[in-house]
């Protein structure tokens, strides 16, 4: 209906002729016919996605606000509970660990994938063919499934796993990569960090190639050395692009799941429950329903905080980073 | 020209995808059944190392050649408990008609039909102590026995320790030590529900054996964990991972692993229920293993915590309930399938014998000495989630979580829960 | 750019850590994926006991063709659904995004715009944590459990960012064009698909990478909307389901994490620069 809108000053006719005055009710409506119809086409395109969009998306959001607020317990009938689920958010022993484990991961994660990110972007950040294949190696454990990731690796870091088993030869007892408590998260978070780093290099790589070659130069003849060039002249530069990588990373983490089920399972003693974990895996599976919402709309509110910050950062900076 | 070329556009997009919506839904052919005089029944069951899919298909073939009108659709959990799959079904509003390994509580009882009309359902096997108020929800086909240390009977003689002499848990923890200076492993455990489920078989042998309601007064809070024996029982079990007779590595292991583990001579002895047996036969290991029954500091030999085997139960939205009831009555009074699912858990029925080896007899022996059934049934019902958050605070105690930490974080935990 | 190559000032470059940074980065990177492809091929007691060498004489294929043929679980049957969930989703996902973006990316009105700030809300959402109210609302509309419950949810999780980057790239096309097809008496439907649709090209290929990937790899969707009862597994869901079965036997694990993993890898590797572009371009944009 726009696009008849803009058209229309082409074909008004000069109002004032009399002769004309017949057709021009004519016209009009069928200008106002092919208004309607245009609408109506619009209409037609748009209505669909935002149908089905509604429908899986947001209406499920309302109905995990009305559920958090129930005792539903996934078959019978719900009663209205009030808030009590959201005061059990803050005296549920598994709650509460769960947003250590939770804020832990995401900050660790976050902190060790943009430096390494930074690190490698720096080093490959020039044209060649050697460094497109190092970058397509630090990445590709993007595209494999988190799960699938997880269970490869616990075959590498297990009690019977490929590392222990060949310390074993050399009279080394077994390391506790996945059933020690501490060494269990870092385990979680360095896999974390493997499979989610390179997609920070690529992301910072085509940032740094935006930085003018005199920049540096002039830097460098200042005498400024490499790395106080990268730090006061090059990382500023990029510093948009860092600090929407580190809010996506931080998003990202906070809805850690996949890799918390194939790596850990959640153990040692729960040392590795993520806050997404404890919903499926604690509050579903126990048939609290009710209080799993509940628990999904505080995660909600966190991500989208930190969501918003996303969008406040790149509308503030609005740099076009990998297009 | 443009209107009608319009029009069709959108039919056929229209059209594309109410015909790729229907291809979608008619390959999810639904249970419903029904025409032809064929009626399908959907049933969920918990896969385990014994009951494997493979083991169902045959036990339901069975049913399905004597009654050509039923055909029986396995639904596999995958890797999550037939409770929990049962709760996703029911969110979905698309429960099965018969479930196996699930326990109807006062809550949950609505969802399954009662079977206290059906007089063969009496007979069977600790029907009453499933009982919810006096009905009848749950039947199964025997029982499992969970108060049972199983050991290796070469390392007991390497290391000089006889199994008869260990009643206490004193002698419990001399026989480790002895076992450890012998080079083994003294008690093998896993990651995954293991050291709950190994610690829930040692304390509830002896708790329950002096008080079998201590559930029951836990949920009205007349009793804690921190002011109760379980303390004792997990101080024990704290000293003996501190001392080594408790692998913390062993915690990286799944269930499978350290059952293999323990049936390859790496470790001495393995707390597990009567279901141990089978997969003991089926290594061929079972007359290198032995049995004796839970030590305790209390009445010796304490009861035999014990729960029912294969329960079933029919949901009560099931469409044909007839027929699964039915179903459900082949499966736990019918000689030939109760014989093979006995022989397939290494479960046990008054009444019933089926070819058993040397460590099946000894623990057929066990439970006929043992003075009491322990079912945590009912009113003595731990509250949902109990048992992942016993496992979880059990795996603290190989950290530096102290005995009464974890009773107190149990407390906790239960105070928290409504 | 082309200067960059030589460094700045010709400085002579022979840092060592450059060499020792990119060894570090080969041998994590890639130590993971050669015990994967040279445990597939070995028995267990070799994967057990020597987990990183490759006993020429013990090598065999035995454990892979037993991965594909298993009965149970089997991953490569996973491929047909995966792949029929992928192919359905992106021509779901095109089919209601495309039209979608080109009414709102033409609209100078505010509703209109108001529009895709409603679809971007949607990327605030964390997926797997609100599943279980879409499984109530799939229930309601009485799709749960079905193929086509779990097809609309997926299409609909692909909508926002889809219809973001759609709009962001036909807002560079010059609505003269549009004028023109107008003016030849199309409709803007026709409009659309035959004019504007194939000069989304690169868009369009950016949100088939980037939705595909998202599906193949996804897990909690089929796991919780699609009954494990249906029969139907993806390839993530199968492996899932399988590992609890076979976990102490690595001749089943290691292959069958191969077969889930070596069509992806293989398409990364074909498709790697549309991908790399793909994946980042949607993350940073939608």
């Amino acid at each position: 209906m726009e696009l008849a809108e803009l058209t229309r000053p082409a074909d008004r006719p000069a109002a004032g002729d009399p002769a004309d005055r017949d057709r021009d009710r004519d016209r009009g409506r069928t200008r106002r016919r092919a208004r309607l119809r245009a609408r109506a086409v619009s209409f037609g395109m748009v209505g669909p996605a935002v149908l089905l969009y509604t429908v899986m998306t947001i209406v499920p959001v309302g109905v995990a606000v009305y559920l958090s607020l129930t005792d539903w317990n996934g078959f019978s009938s719900a009663a209205f509970v009030g808030l009590k689920n959201y005061r059990h958010l803050f005296d549920d022993p598994n709650s509460t660990s769960a947003w250590w484990v939770t804020a832990i991961i995401a900050v660790v994660g976050s902190v060790l994938m943009i430096g390494g990110g930074l690190a490698y972007a720096i080093v490959l950040k020039e044209k060649s063919r050697t460094n497109s294949f190092f970058r397509a190696l630090a990445y590709y454990p993007h595209v494999i499934s988190a799960l699938i990731l997880g269970y490869l690796w616990a075959a590498i870091l297990g009690t019977n796993g490929a590392i222990n088993n060949t310390l074993a030869h050399f009279g080394f007892g077994p390391v506790g990569f996945l059933f020690d408590e501490n060494l269990a998260l870092i385990s979680l978070i360095g896999v974390i960090v493997w499979a989610g780093f390179g997609f920070n290099v690529v992301l910072f790589v085509a940032a740094l190639q935006t930085v003018p070659a005199e920049l540096t130069e002039a830097a460098s003849i200042d005498g400024a050395s490499r790395w106080q060039t990268n730090r006061r002249v090059v990382i500023p530069m990029i510093a948009p692009v860092v600090t929407v990588a580190t809010v996506l990373n931080l998003v990202g983490l906070v809805r850690a799941y996949d890799l918390v089920v194939s790596l850990t399972g959640g153990g040692p003693a729960g040392a590795t429950q993520t806050y997404a974990y404890v919903i499926l895996a604690r509050s579903f599976e126990s048939t609290k329903v009710g209080y799993a919402t509940a628990q999904a709309v505080f995660l909600m509110v966190i991500s989208a905080v930190l969501a918003l910050l996303v969008t406040a950062v790149r509308n503030r900076q609005d740099t076009d980073v990998a297009g | 020209m443009g209107r009608p070329r319009r029009r069709t556009w959108t039919a056929a997009v229209a059209a594309t995808m109410v015909a790729a919506a229907a291809a979608g839904c008619s390959s999810d052919s639904k249970s419903s059944g029904g025409d032809g005089g064929q009626t399908t029944l959907r049933v969920i069951v918990n896969i385990t190392p014994n009951l494997t899919e493979q083991y169902w298909t045959g036990l339901f073939a069975g049913y399905e050649k004597t009654h050509p009108n039923v055909k029986i659709k396995l639904e596999l959990t995958g890797t999550v408990s037939a409770q929990a799959k049962l709760t996703q079904d029911l969110a979905a509003g698309d429960p099965p008609d018969i479930a196996q390994q699930i326990t109807p509580t006062r809550d949950t009882a609505s969802l399954y039909a009662d079977l206290s009309d059906q007089a063969w359902a009496k007979d069977t096997p600790l029907v009453d102590q499933y009982a919810i108020d006096g009905k009848r929800y749950l039947v199964g086909v025997g029982v499992q026995i969970q108060s049972l240390v199983f050991y290796n009977k070469a390392a007991f003689a390497k290391a000089g320790v006889d199994a008869a002499g260990i009643k206490t848990l004193d002698q419990f923890g001399e026989a480790m030590g002895k076992l450890k200076a012998a080079g083994y492993t003294p008690l093998q455990t896993a990651g995954q529900w293991v050291p709950g489920g190994q610690f829930s078989l040692l304390a509830d042998s002896g708790v329950l054996t002096n008080d079998p309601d201590w559930y029951a007064k836990r949920a009205k809070k007349s009793v804690t964990f921190a002011g109760s024996d379980y303390v004792k029982y997990l101080d024990r079990y704290k000293s003996w991972v501190d001392q080594g007779y408790l692998e913390k590595s062993a915690l990286g292991l799944t269930y499978a692993d350290g059952q293999t583990a323990f049936l390859n001579g790496k470790s001495a002895m393995y707390v597990m229920g009567s279901f141990f047996v089978p997969a003991a036969d089926t290594a061929k290991k079972s007359d290198d293993i032995g049995v004796f029954t839970m030590p305790t500091d209390g009445a010796y030999p304490s009861g035999q915590v014990g729960n029912i085997a294969n329960p079933y139960v029919v949901a009560s939205a099931s469409k044909h309930k007839a027929a699964a009831t039915d179903f459900v009555k082949w499966l736990v009074t019918d000689p030939g399938a109760i014989e093979s699912q006995l022989a397939a858990d290494g479960n046990l029925r008054k009444g019933f014998t089926y070819k058993m080896s040397s460590l099946g007899t000894a623990v057929q022996q066990l439970l006929d000495a043992s003075p009491s059934v322990l079912v945590k049934a009912g009113d003595r019902q731990p509250i949902s989630g109990y048992s992942g958050e016993l496992n979880k605070q059990i795996q603290s105690l190989y950290s530096s979580a102290s005995a009464k930490q974890v009773a107190d974080g149990l407390d906790k935990w239960w105070n928290s829960q409504n | 750019m082309a200067f960059q190559v030589h460094g700045p000032t010709g400085r002579p470059r022979r840092s060592p850590v450059r060499p020792l940074m990119l060894g570090v980065l080969f041998v994590v990177m890639a130590v993971p994926v050669y015990l994967l492809v040279v445990n597939s091929f070995k028995p267990q007691e070799d994967i057990l006991d020597n987990p990183f060498a490759v006993p020429f004489g013990d090598l065999t294929l035995r454990h892979l063709i037993d991965a594909i043929q298993s009965p149970q679980y089997n991953v490569v049957k996973g491929y047909g659904f995966t792949l029929f969930l992928v192919v359905m989703v992106d021509l779901f996902c095109i089919a209601l995004a495309g039209p979608a973006a080109y009414v709102i990316a033409r609209s100078l009105k505010r509703r209109t715009q108001t529009l895709l700030l409603y679809f971007l809300a949607g990327t605030f959402i964390p997926g797997a944590a609100l599943i279980i109210p879409v499984i109530y609302v799939l229930r309601s509309v009485g799709l749960a459990n079905t193929v086509t419950g779990l097809i609309a949810h997926d299409v609909a999780s692909t909508l926002p960012v889809s219809i973001f980057l759609f709009v962001g790239f036909i807002r560079t096309v010059p609505a003269t064009i549009d004028q023109a097809a107008m003016i030849d008496g199309a409709g803007r439907l026709r409009t659309f698909w035959q004019i504007i649709f194939p000069l989304m090209r690169p868009a369009v290929v950016t949100v088939l990478i980037l939705n595909s990937i998202g599906i193949w790899n996804d897990f909690v969707s089929p796991q919780i909307l699609l009954s494990p009862g249906s029969g139907k597994y993806t390839v993530t869901t199968a492996i899932y389901a399988g590992i609890s079965q076979y976990s102490t036997d690595l001749t089943k694990v290691f292959p069958n994490l191969l077969l889930a993993v070596a069509p992806v890898v293989i398409f990364f590797i074909y498709m790697q620069r549309h991908i790399i572009s793909g994946l980042t371009v949607g993350a940073v944009k939608g």
